[in-house]
């Protein structure tokens, strides 16, 4: 009995949305933050009132301005990441599921 | 004797703010490392152990409302124990308050104090030779203070702002003390006691207890609203007193209350010791009853349908109860209103309140007054009906009449209130609530280069040209302290984060591959299964075919876009810049101020605590 060989590109398992791992890896991100936010506000009540001046005060708020702004600027990096990863990793996990694939038959007719 | 090893008045004050703030027993023994540390310059060498009066089964002491905590401290060479005991803090407080101190009815927080340190001292293990000295603010003042004339409980009492001791409290407690009263102004009737000259029984009072003064020491700010109250009679202040003025800007209340006559005092004792005695005798709700006629304890647990009956049923006797009891309550209130020009101007006058609060204030407290008679009239015409009827329900009409005639009045009431309120008095009241606690005593205490602000150390920095700098040096110590932990548990949490990006990423990507792998095998293994896929893709008819073999031709690309690495050092690279951006700031601080001022010393042994 003769047999045929076709070819088709197959989804071999549903697709599944995986966003919700943004989520999981945020919270990460969030735990981060509230260890800065105790840190800063250890450093907040030091110099009594914010109208003091001096050199010295001057440059340690400047200082701690600056490391305030660089550590928002890494989260706000990371959560970019994040989003573009998870975003990245479901079209991969998407395109694995298809394969192409060939098929043989018989037909028994013939 | 060696000196005590909490020592200094600002030590002892801080030790006392401690006792409100909540703490576990580990944070208090930190917190007292800390204050030591801060205070002496040194480390505190020794152990500490806690005990508070919440973790004795006491029902006595659970029951009177008092709450203290003991402090063991042992440095080998010197042993002492330090009994926090807490100020006013909640309703059972207050009512305690006018029991003990306006009516000099109880001493039950003071007894309470006694079998808690006994607890203590067993739970120490300590003798009788460790000194035990009482600290104390506010109510906490009589507690211990009546505690160690009565029962020789402590020592030592150090007190600041204290609810002074009062005469007839003790006369009604210490039977040795009412004997020598007795003796001393010949009666037999205790109830006599409050007919006595109150400058006589003040004076008798201080030289009867005056052995034991010198154990107690007081620091009293003029401003302190009980300072001002304890001219009234009844108060006696014992021991050696250090009198600080906290807030210069005002004079304090003392001679405005030494205004008022004494007969007028002597109504509000009365009222209160109806009050102590029917609670006394049958809890609060009777000390309510007492006052103005109506049972609310009856109407606990009550709503809806039950307690509208309850109402009903109950009307004519609460009306009645009422009309009887409010006339006496009215003269009391009358007493403030009849006087309010007095006590209000004189408020103005010492600048604690602005002209037009004045006037809003006492124009609206007459208002109030007037209203408070128009209740009085409403029930009194009300029973008179009732009686001349003889029928204790007066119809539905007159009813809802009288009820209306009431709620108008008490809408009035409010109204007044809330115009009194609006001018802003009571806010601008508040200062004398500050001048009692303990942040205004610490802040009146600065000594050169040091003061503080709350509970916390402030130096003032005068190496600098210009303008002297104020740093909280406490504030500066905790972050010197807690700092390096939060780094370390954000480094932590950066690993967590690498892991997670691990599990959620690389070994998520793997689970999915080997489920597409599992399904490939299946499909190789067993093409027969998959029939649908001829049908699928148009190969009709299906019934004449077989699938033989499926062949997948399967291609995997490695995950992209998985890579954090960058990310992940900028994290850890801030960890590392933490760490020096504290001792840069160690640095600045320093630089502040003058080596002999040990600040670098104080940052050293900080870490050490």
């Amino acid at each position: 009995m003769p047999q045929f060989t076709f070819s088709v590109t197959e989804q071999l398992i549903p697709n599944q949305d995986y966003t919700d791992k943004k989520k999981q890896l945020r919270i990460h991100v969030d735990n981060m933050r509230a260890d800065d936010d105790e840190f800063y506000a250890l450093i907040n009540n030091i110099i009594v009132g914010e109208d003091q001046k001096g050199k010295i005060i001057d440059a340690m708020k400047k200082e701690t301005t600056a490391r305030k702004d660089r550590d928002e600027s890494i989260y706000t990096d990371v959560i970019s990441k994040i989003n573009k990863a998870v975003n990245s990793f479901n079209e991969q996990v998407a395109d694995m599921k298809k394969q192409r694939l060939s098929v043989t038959y018989e037909d028994k007719t013939e | 004797m060696s000196e005590d090893i909490i020592s200094g008045s600002e030590f002892k004050t801080r030790l006392i703010d401690l006792g409100y703030k909540d703490l576990s027993s580990e944070e208090l023994k930190f917190n007292i490392r800390q204050i030591y540390m801060e205070e002496n310059g040194e480390l505190l060498k020794a152990d500490i152990k806690i005990l508070k009066s919440s973790d004795i089964e006491s029902d006595f002491v659970k029951d009177s409302g008092y709450d203290g905590i003991a402090v063991h401290i042992d440095t080998v060479e010197k042993e002492e124990v330090y009994v926090i005991s807490e100020g006013t803090q909640d309703l059972p407080d207050w009512l305690y308050n006018i029991k003990a101190m306006l009516a000099g009815q109880t001493i039950k927080q003071a007894q309470a104090t006694d079998v808690f340190v006994q607890e203590a001292k067993k739970h120490f293990n300590v003798d009788d030779n460790v000194e035990v000295n009482g600290m104390s603010h506010s109510l906490a003042h009589n507690n211990n203070t009546i505690a160690l004339l009565s029962f020789n409980t402590f020592d030592n009492v150090y007190s600041v702002n204290g609810a002074q001791l009062n005469y007839y409290q003790l006369f009604n407690t210490d039977f040795r003390f009412n004997d020598a009263v007795k003796n001393e102004f010949s009666f037999n009737n205790d109830d006599e006691v409050y007919n006595l000259s109150p400058q006589d029984l003040h004076d008798f009072a201080m030289t009867y207890y005056k052995d034991k003064a010198d154990r107690i020491d007081q620091v009293i700010s003029t401003d302190d609203p009980l300072y001002a109250v304890s001219v009234v009679r009844g108060f006696f202040t014992l021991g050696s007193i250090t009198m600080v003025d906290t807030n210069p800007d005002v004079p304090g209340l003392r001679e405005l209350i030494a205004d008022i006559p004494d007969n007028v005092i002597k109504e509000f004792q009365e009222l209160a010791i109806d009050f102590a005695v029917a609670s006394n005798e049958g809890g609060t709700n009777e000390g309510v009853k007492e006052l103005i006629g109506i049972d609310v304890g009856a109407f606990k647990d009550k709503e809806g349908m039950e307690l509208a009956g309850h109402i009903i049923a109950n009307y004519d006797t609460m009306v009645r109860a009422l009309n009887e009891k409010l006339p006496p309550l009215l003269d009391r209130v009358q007493t403030v209103t009849a006087n309010s020009n007095e006590i209000f101007g004189s408020l103005e006058e010492a600048g604690y309140i602005t002209e037009r609060q004045k006037e809003v204030t006492i124009d609206h407290l007459t208002r109030i007054e007037k209203s408070l008679i128009d209740i009085e009239n409403i029930l009194k015409d009300n029973v008179n009906l009732r009686d001349k009827l003889n029928n204790p329900f007066l119809g539905a009409g007159n009813e809802i009449v009288t009820i209306l005639r009431l709620a108008s009045n008490l809408v009035e009431i409010y109204m007044s209130y809330m115009e009194i309120e609006k001018t802003g008095i009571l806010k601008r009241l508040e200062s004398i609530k500050d001048s009692h606690g303990l942040q205004e005593m610490l802040s009146s205490m600065s000594d050169g280069l040091k003061s503080y602000i709350g509970a916390d150390m402030i130096y003032t920095s005068t190496s600098t040209k210009g303008e002297p700098i104020k740093v909280n040096i406490s504030a500066a110590l905790r972050m010197y302290q807690k700092s390096i932990p939060i780094l370390e548990a954000k480094s932590t949490k950066i690993s967590n984060f690498e892991k997670a990006i691990k599990d959620e990423l690389d070994e998520s990507y793997k689970d999915e591959k080997r489920k597409v792998q599992d399904e490939i095998n299946q499909m190789e293994s067993s093409p027969s299964s998959y029939r649908f896929l001829l049908s699928k893709h148009g190969y009709y008819p299906t019934f004449n075919k077989e699938i033989k073999s499926i062949r997948i031709h399967e291609i995997f690309y490695p995950l992209e876009n998985n890579d954090f690495e960058e990310h992940l050092e900028e994290l850890k690279k801030s960890v590392e810049s933490g760490k020096l951006y504290i001792e840069k700031y160690r640095n600045a601080i320093e630089d502040l101020f003058e080596e002999e001022e040990n600040v670098s010393q104080l940052f050293d042994l900080s870490r050490r605590i």
